[in-house]
């Protein structure tokens, strides 16, 4: 991938003021609350801000302006995607026996959304670099980001657009089996061998880039249907991990260490939500309810 | 890029990223969940870094569109992590977590929901 950013003097300051926001959000006080939240949210727009300036200032120019409108225009998308939803569709067994469900789906609904745009934005990104790189034999890892990148993004887009689907009503429930699980694992690691032969023969990667494009689609759509609806939290956090890990992938390409770091900062972030129970403020739990 | 310094700190960063993000509390963790998807939203950094610097009008269409989902993806995050801050109580009347034991990964205490489907049987 022809990009090459280098981390300069900005990448440092905003390093701290994210590790700051990251402390100022999970930290806590005696009385239990975070220190300061709504600086730390003050901090992570800054730090983007002075990422978004340098990457921009930095440049030759000639596609400043493409990247200034493609910005503005997916701000603009962003209040669809995170719109509080008032009257849930999904009228199913377990809306009726919570009432407050449709304002987690709502949220989660949200996550789901947010895991379709950046499994979007991590396939197009592993694309434009198979498509940039010489396919030479001393370039086998940038071949082999770039294919890791396609087959995250993809699976992120089609499990989170499933997740979605699930969430919003328009799929029926379904109770995960054992055999699910086991095709699951199979067309996993047939995915995986496709994607390591494209990155071995890059004559004829595009037919196996092609198989493995559709299987990571299939991937996405099964991984999601084969776990209950009450582990959606688990199948989030997966994929967030799997964005970080891309994140961190392209730190590498783009010899940016600032994306390195971030990476990891995302996929430990990500790690703790595959078990254990998560809930929300802005969601009124029925233990909520019976206080 | 060597790649034994992106290891390192690759690693550095998880490690230090293991230590800071709550585990305690499960509404906290909501909140951790949505921290990593607003960190996440980062990659429009990555993205708009290859569009200004893509060589091929192939490159620079594929990287627009990755900006822009990931500008949408960056901004639904951040919303959705300021609502959850606002909707935080006040110390005074924040709820304790429940002390019994609940099912991994549920979303609903079992109990509760034991006793409202007992509550609907005719």
């Amino acid at each position: 991938m022809n990009v090459g950013m280098q981390i300069d003097l900005i990448g440092w300051f905003a390093l701290i003021a994210i590790l700051a926001a990251v402390q100022g959000l999970s930290g806590q006080q005696k009385s239990g609350r975070a220190p300061w939240p709504k600086a730390a949210v003050g901090l992570l727009i800054l730090a983007m801000g002075m990422m978004l300036s340098s990457v921009l200032l930095t440049s030759d120019g000639s596609n400043t302006l493409l990247a200034g409108i493609m910005i503005l225009l997916g701000m603009a998308a962003a209040p669809l995607s995170a719109r509080r939803k008032d009257q849930p569709k999904a009228v199913d067994e377990q809306a009726a026996i919570e009432p407050e469900a449709g304002g987690q789906d709502s949220i989660l609904g949200g996550l789901a959304l947010i895991t379709i745009g950046g499994g979007l934005s991590v396939a197009l990104l592993g694309l434009t670099g198979w498509l940039e790189t010489d396919h030479d034999a001393y370039t086998w890892d940038l071949r082999l980001i770039a294919v890791v990148g396609l087959f995250i993004g993809v699976w992120t887009f089609a499990a989170g657009l499933m997740l979605w689907l699930r969430l919003n009503g328009y799929l029926p429930q379904s109770t995960p089996t054992r055999t699910q699980q086991r095709v699951v694992f199979a067309v996993f690691t047939f995915a995986l061998g496709l994607g390591a032969l494209a990155v071995i023969y890059p004559a004829v990667a595009s037919i196996l880039m092609s198989l493995m494009v559709i299987l990571a689609l299939e991937l996405g759509a099964l991984s999601a249907l084969s776990v209950a609806i009450t582990s959606t939290t688990r199948v989030l956090g997966r994929h967030l991990g799997l964005i970080g890990a891309a994140i961190a992938m392209l730190g590498y390409v783009q010899a940016s260490l600032f994306l390195l770091a971030l990476g990891g900062l995302i996929v430990a972030g990500a790690v703790h939500y595959l078990r254990g129970r998560v809930d929300f403020y802005q969601i009124k739990t029925p233990f909520d309810s019976s206080r | 890029m060597d790649p034994v310094i992106a290891l390192y700190t690759v690693l550095l960063a998880v490690a230090l990223g293991l230590s800071g993000f709550v585990r305690g509390d499960a509404r906290r963790r909501g909140r951790g969940l949505l921290l990593a998807a607003a960190l996440a939203g980062f990659m429009l950094v990555a993205a708009t870094s290859a569009l200004v610097n893509a060589t091929s009008v192939a490159g620079m269409i594929l990287t627009a569109l990755a900006v822009l989902f990931a500008a949408q993806s960056a901004t639904t995050a951040f919303s959705l992590l300021w609502r959850e801050i606002c909707c935080e109580p006040p110390a005074k009347t924040r709820p304790m977590p429940p002390t019994h034991p609940l099912k991994s990964g549920s979303l609903v205490p079992e109990s509760s929901a034991k006793s409202t489907k007992t509550a609907m049987l005719p």
